[in-house]
């Protein structure tokens, strides 16, 4: 049954996202005056570049990518989706292993970039682990409270919990701090400079061609997912898989709203951006978790 | 055999280890590693309880007991030990002084099991000085800079030491024993708080020093970045632990929550005890932020060390059954881990000659075994599943969570996080990215190098995915150590480990991660396959550009196009201006100097006159004050 | 039997200047026959004396061997035995040093303050011509000032001690009721007539530039005469004055301590380095033997063997290398077995374990501990961290640093001693009471006053 799970965890993650994506540049193009590309447009370039010839740059490159890709799936599939009924293995969906199995996948993906022996490579995963460190900080202190208020850390434990009221009204400043990070996870501008198009070549991604960059473009998709369900399980209160689905892309849809009108942050200003404000307020929220002070 | 002869049998040896060697070094390094061979099975042989007298001193008897603390450490140490004297059987080749290294590296093996074994404060002090003198023999047979080390490292040393060795007569004058658990039983029912935590943190500064803990982290980075490649190994992975398990006798042995009941400050912490975490969280700070900066790889992970023994010290100090078990399972993560990424950088000097990431660079093409290796003790490192090293931190999280430790959290998050930015550092520096011309003819090191460091790897993901056998003797550990007997961590017959906010299975997540990757590779083969780029072109035939994107130029010179010096630019900067303790510990020796030259200059050089001046003046100052 | 001690070395010493060629030789014959009059006579376990003269005690001067005496005379003599066995060594210098032998040994076996007086002015003398040796007159002129000037407060004292109890016989004065101001007075003027002698700080202005100038003055002033000195310490504070004005030597000592190893630690000359080291380490001799207790002299006197057979073996060692070699990098490797010697001996001056060094230090610690003195032990286990630096800074240097030169002759004899010097000492660490027995004995002589009184006023053991 687990395994049915998971796969199911994989082919929403698949479609939801990559679905998403698509409707995310229909949104900024609207914002921004434009008309912008149907919203299947993202399954079209997947499938364009899945199918192209691409180059290697040594073994480790294509190592470093099938390690990010395993690494994303595996956490994907952890990932329970709104409630206990959606949840493949509850006896090791605790926080901490998810934060750090995903991080199998960065690690896949850096050592395989920088692998492909292009400096751009090295200065954008430099950056993206930076900005890692920036927003992991509060992030983790967000989670640490909520932890020790439920005194779990299991995510479908934690969703149960939250019937009484969903956590970003428990602690909003929690969650706010939480959506911040959450922006930073999902590389959305401001928190885009590690990948810096225009100044180092889209980062990690230049010597990216064909199944690469498809592959790479899938586990992207699965860390969306990883991403945006630990938010929605953990502040939203999860409920059915209809609302679970319904909250994903509220959350989607204002991250890429802010996103569209922002400009870049300098990396220096990143991480002052995040280890001021952000920060203080998760510690405030730990504060106020200790004594108690919950909404 | 008993304890004691062991010991002494070993010490002895190790002298005729010197005269073999002087004859054929590699004969005395293969009899080391058969020694070594032999004492891991023998301490897999032995039982709990066995007791052995070394003999008495000014009246004191000398006890060596084995007990469960004292199998793992000595496992973990002899893991680390045997591992790098195999490594050494070819490494020595490179080395100026093999015989001597090869018995100081025993006498210290001797000196470190008889630490884990001592019963008392004083046989610990005997078999740490052991220890401690033999290893300061080895520091200074690397490079020039080396010699400083040594002295640097002796004098820190020593001081952490002699402060421990005050704190364990003090204890010795209020309780008449110099026995660890008599002292630990009489602790409980003495009134006085401010002896018992001043005798606490006496005897918990020699781990401290030695462990690299702030403020006396300092000669981690001069000792570990400039002894003997190879055996920096054995200081990071092996010798450090020493301070880990006195700081663990004295903050678990002497039951700390007991005996300070009455001086809680946090969360039933005792302030003694929080002193000590906030020193390991400083440590934590110091060790990432200084290890993020280095260009010097030895260096780098030389503070890693510092960051990685706060992370003991705090999982010890909560004294909370998870923390403490991550505490001391990070022990055993932490050697294997930096064994191995100090035997990999051993190798890459022993083939390129130098240990500056910026100088280096592409060397997993001529050294992919030595790179896997690295790469898998980083992942143990920086605590990614599916190595060891992920279970013992998420203890610590869940142990500093669960006691509302929101700071030290904090603490423990950056430094977590800031693993991952120092350890990529070498990865991408070294083995990845352009290799330099020069080292075109580099080859992989020979198997007696590579063989050593990938069995460690094994181990190390074997545990990560299987960590009961490990978690069993600490939790028999945390049992004779009473701390929260009833609670049960892990739960090998569920596949389990147990927190106190959730379980997780370990082999299920390596598992998933099996069936990702393996998904991941039907993905790959499904899709046409790829034309390879030769990185290496321009190694193969003079005048060929390199083959990746370069905006349009064509470049000929591949280690130009190389990232790898100031590699977290944008971050470093941001604290370019830190105050640094190493130059406050050198103003305190500055002092001394000068305190010297003073007493030289206004008593010990002047003339006859001012002899007699000196004379007159103290009779008449004693008179003065006599009557 | 004992005045032989005194005599066989005095009467060689003037037929050496007559046959000059052989004083060598007659200097070995002195140590040897005083070695063995030694053994003949082990530990009296009581109190022998010889009255000179057959005048009785308290009225003539007499010799008191008791164990207290007689370990020092042997450790003394033993020192003197071991560099009579360097003939290169001495040199010219037999004459001076069977002076000093006889000097020394009657300084420390004389029962009467103003002989005493009269054989440390003797060994004075004596030192300074062995320390003007390799042209050394600057600094041995400066010893000679300070050791005069000792020297007639030395005497002061003893004149203050003869007005207040009318004797100059030492177990007379010490049962004899002194009043108050007049202790003072006395013991405040011994405690710098022998401060001279016994490196106590700010007196020990010399030590530096005689040890450190020449090969044989730190060798045998740095053992033997300062062992005799640091008996008189003990036996005028421990027996004759009943440990009266002990706190001034106490803190004396500790600034002493201090003061030579911060001294040590900034000095470039190998050979002055370890000799602000001896200072320390008299420091910490007399800090012990302050404390008074019969327990506490013996450990001290045990750290003053250890510490004695540890700087023979170092100056010995650091006296070759200096006189053969411009720059001292790396010259162990040339020298292995003087440099593992030297190392044995510098790592047991520390304390480390496995060498004797750490057997007296801990003793001493724990001892000082059970007084509830918790100063001393801080001051001293600074005092060894300090040491620690400069110690390993030298043997690092020694042993790894880049060699640059030829390779001298290496002395065969002065190595074999070098090494079985470096021997005992681990010997010592694994059985202790190699040294320790002597030393508790003497220890306990020196604090049991009321045996020394009796002894020396009763049982007469008259004739030569």
């Amino acid at each position: 049954m687990a395994a049915y799970k998971a796969l199911f965890n994989l082919v929403v993650a698949f479609f939801l996202v990559l679905s998403l994506e698509g409707i995310a540049r229909k949104i900024m193009a609207r914002i921004q005056r434009r008309i912008g590309p149907p919203w299947y447009q993202n399954f079209i370039d997947l499938f364009k570049a899945l199918s192209k010839h691409p180059f290697s740059n040594g073994w480790i490159f294509d190592f470093g990518v099938l390690m990010a890709l395993g690494g994303a799936l595996a956490t994907a599939m952890i990932i329970p989706m709104g409630s206990i009924t959606w949840t493949p293995f509850p006896n090791s969906d605790n926080f901490f292993v998810i934060m750090y199995l995903f991080a199998v996948g960065a690690l896949g993906m850096a050592m395989g970039m920088v692998g492909s022996g292009n400096p751009w490579a090295s200065i954008g995963v430099s950056r993206a682990l930076t900005q890692m460190l920036g927003y992991e900080l509060p992030y983790l202190i967000v989670m640490s409270s909520v932890i020790f208020f439920y005194k779990t850390a299991s995510i479908h434990k934690l969703i149960e919990l939250q019937r009484g009221g969903w956590n970003l009204l428990v602690m909003p400043l929690g969650g706010i701090v939480a959506f911040i990070s959450l922006m930073g996870m999902l590389g959305k501008k401001p928190f885009d400079i590690m990948i810096a198009p225009a100044e180092i070549a889209s980062g990690p991604m230049v010597e990216l061609s064909g199944k690469y960059m498809g592959l790479l473009h899938i586990m992207h998709v699965f860390s969306v997912f990883v991403e945006i369900s630990l938010f929605v399980d953990v502040f939203l209160g999860g409920g059915s898989f209809g609302w679970y689905l319904v909250k994903f892309v509220v959350v989607w849809v204002l991250a890429v709203m802010i996103s569209s009108v922002l400009p870049r942050f300098r990396i220096e200003q990143m991480l002052k951006f995040y280890w001021g404000v952000p920060l203080g307020l998760a510690f405030l929220n730990a504060l106020f978790v200790l004594l108690g002070w919950t909404l | 055999m008993a304890l004691s002869t062991l010991l002494i049998s070993l010490l002895v040896t190790s002298v005729i280890i010197y005269f073999v060697s002087k004859a054929s070094w590699r004969v005395g390094a293969i009899l080391n590693f058969l020694i070594g061979i032999f004492l891991i099975s023998y301490v897999f042989a032995l039982h709990t309880g066995t007791t052995s007298d070394l003999g008495t001193l000014f009246g004191q008897k000398l006890q060596l007991t084995w007990t469960n603390a004292s199998f793992y450490f000595s496992a973990v140490s002899l893991m680390v030990i045997v591992s790098v004297m195999l490594f050494a059987i070819k490494w020595l080749d490179s080395q100026k002084y093999p015989a001597a290294f090869n018995m100081f590296l025993l006498m210290m093996t001797a000196g470190s099991l008889g630490v884990f074994m001592a019963a008392d404060l004083v046989t610990l002090y005997i078999f740490w000085e052991i220890a401690v003198l033999s290893s300061m023999l080895i520091v200074p047979m690397g490079k020039k800079e080396s010699r400083k080390a040594a002295v640097i490292y002796a004098v820190m040393s020593a001081s952490g030491t002699y402060m421990y060795l005050y704190g364990a007569f003090l204890a010795f004058q209020r309780y008449g024993t110099l026995n660890i658990s008599e002292i630990a039983k009489q602790m409980v029912s003495d009134p006085s708080t401010g002896i018992k935590a001043a005798i606490f943190l006496l005897l918990a500064s020699a781990g401290i020093a030695k462990s690299g803990i702030f403020p006396l982290h300092t000669w981690l980075r001069i000792a570990h970045g400039n002894a003997p490649d190879a055996f920096s190994a054995v200081l990071s992975g092996q010798l450090v632990k020493l301070g880990s398990y006195v700081l663990m006798v004295t903050v678990a042995v002497i039951p700390s929550l007991r005996v300070f009941a009455n001086i809680p400050f946090y969360s039933g912490i005792p302030a003694t005890n929080y002193f000590l975490i906030a020193l390991g969280a400083t440590s934590i700070i110091v060790g990432t932020l200084m290890a993020i900066k280095q260009d010097d790889m030895k260096m780098l992970i030389a503070f890693s060390s510092v960051a990685n023994g706060g992370y003991i010290l705090i999982g010890i100090g909560t004294m909370d059954p998870m923390g403490f078990e991550g505490g001391v399972l990070h022990v055993f993560n932490h050697a294997l881990a930096a064994a191995v990424i100090f035997m990999a950088f051993a190798s890459v000097v022993y083939r390129t000659h130098t240990k500056k990431i910026s100088e280096l660079g592409g060397l997993i093409h001529k050294m992919p075994i030595t790179f896997l290796a690295y790469l898998f003790a980083i992942i143990s490192l920086a605590g990614i599943p599916p190595m060891s090293g992920f279970i013992s931190k998420w203890m610590i999280y869940q142990a500093l969570v669960r006691k509302g430790m929101f700071i030290t959290a904090f603490i423990a998050f950056f430094g977590s996080i800031g693993s991952f930015l120092y350890v990529f550092r070498p990865l991408a520096g070294v083995f990845l990215g352009q290799l330099p011309k020069k080292y075109k003819d580099v080859k992989e090191v020979s198997p007696v190098m590579w063989i050593p460091m990938m069995i460690l790897v094994v181990i190390s993901l074997i545990i990560g995915i299987w960590p009961f056998p490990v978690l069993q003797p600490i939790e028999s550990m945390r049992a004779d150590f009473g701390i929260a007997p009833m609670v049960k961590i892990s739960d090998p017959d569920h596949w389990l480990i147990r927190g106190f906010a959730g379980n997780w299975n370990p082999v299920l997540v390596f598992n998933l991660f099996l069936i990702g990757f393996i998904i991941a590779y039907i993905l790959y083969t499904m899709f046409p396959r790829s034309k390879k780029v030769d990185l290496l072109a321009p190694h193969k035939e003079e005048g060929t550009p390199i083959n990746i994107y370069t905006g349009g130029e064509y470049i000929y010179t591949p280690e130009l196009y190389h990232y790898n010096t100031k590699f977290y630019a944008g971050f470093e900067r941001m604290y370019e201006k830190h105050p640094s303790w190493e130059k406050v510990l050198g103003m305190l020796a500055k002092f001394f100097h000068d305190l010297g030259e003073w007493v030289h200059g206004w008593f010990f050089r002047p003339s006859p006159s001012a002899y007699a001046f000196w004379v007159s003046l103290t009779i008449l100052i004693v008179f003065w004050v006599r009557w | 039997m004992i005045s032989l001690l005194i005599a066989i070395p005095l009467l060689l010493a003037f037929v050496s200047v007559m046959w000059k060629r052989i004083s060598k030789s007659l200097f070995f014959l002195a140590a040897i026959v005083n070695l063995i009059i030694l053994l003949a006579s082990w530990f009296p376990n009581g109190v022998e004396i010889h009255a000179m003269g057959n005048w009785k005690p308290p009225f003539g001067i007499n010799l008191v061997l008791d164990n207290a005496s007689f370990y020092a005379v042997l450790v003394v003599n033993a020192f003197f035995f071991l560099v009579s066995l360097m003939p290169k060594f001495v040199e010219s210098y037999g004459t001076s040093l069977m002076l000093l032998m006889a000097a020394a040994n009657g300084f420390i076996l004389t029962g009467d303050l103003f002989n005493s007086f009269v054989f440390m002015e003797i060994m004075t003398i004596t030192a300074v011509t062995i320390a003007s040796k390799r042209d050394n007159f600057y600094n041995a002129f400066k010893y000679l000032i300070l050791g005069g000037i000792a020297g007639s407060i030395y005497l002061l004292a003893t004149i203050f001690a003869y007005t207040a109890t009318g004797s100059l016989n030492m177990a007379h004065v010490s049962m004899a009721a002194i009043s108050a101001s007049s202790l003072i007075a006395i013991t405040t003027l011994y405690t710098i007539g022998l401060g001279v002698e016994a490196k106590l700080f700010p007196l020990n202005g010399w030590v530096s530039g005689v040890y450190g100038g020449n090969d044989l003055a730190p060798v045998i002033l740095g053992t033997s005469v300062s062992f005799a000195a640091l008996y008189m310490v003990g036996r005028l504070f421990g027996t004759v004055f009943h440990g009266n004005g002990a706190e001034v030597l106490y803190t004396l000592a500790l600034i002493t301590i201090v003061a030579g190893e911060v001294a040590a630690l900034r000095q470039q000359n190998i050979l002055k380095a370890f000799a602000y080291s001896s200072v320390a380490q008299a420091g910490v001799v007399v800090a012990m033997i302050s404390k008074g207790t019969a327990k506490s002299m013996g450990l001290a006197y045990f750290h003053l063997t250890n510490d004695a057979v540890a700087k023979f073996v170092i100056f010995l060692v650091a006296g070759f290398l200096v006189y053969n070699y411009k720059n001292l990098n790396g010259v162990f490797k040339k020298h292995k077995i003087l440099g593992a010697s030297f190392s044995m001996a510098t790592f047991s001056l520390i304390g480390f374990p496995l060498f004797a060094g750490f057997q007296s230090k801990l003793r001493m610690i724990m001892a000082l501990f059970s007084m509830k003195d918790f100063l001393f032990p801080a001051v001293m286990l600074l005092a060894t961290l300090i040491e620690v630096g400069y110690v390993v800074r030298w043997n690092v240097r020694l042993w790894f640093e880049e060699e640059t030169q030829e390779k001298a002759e290496t002395p065969v004899v002065a190595s074999t001693i070098a090494l079985i010097l470096a021997i005992l000492l681990v010997a010592v660490f694994l059985k202790p009471e190699i040294f320790l027995n002597g030393a508790m004995k003497m220890g306990n002589a020196l604090a049991d006053s009321k045996d020394y009184i009796q002894g020396v006023l009763s049982v007469v053991k008259g004739g030569m």
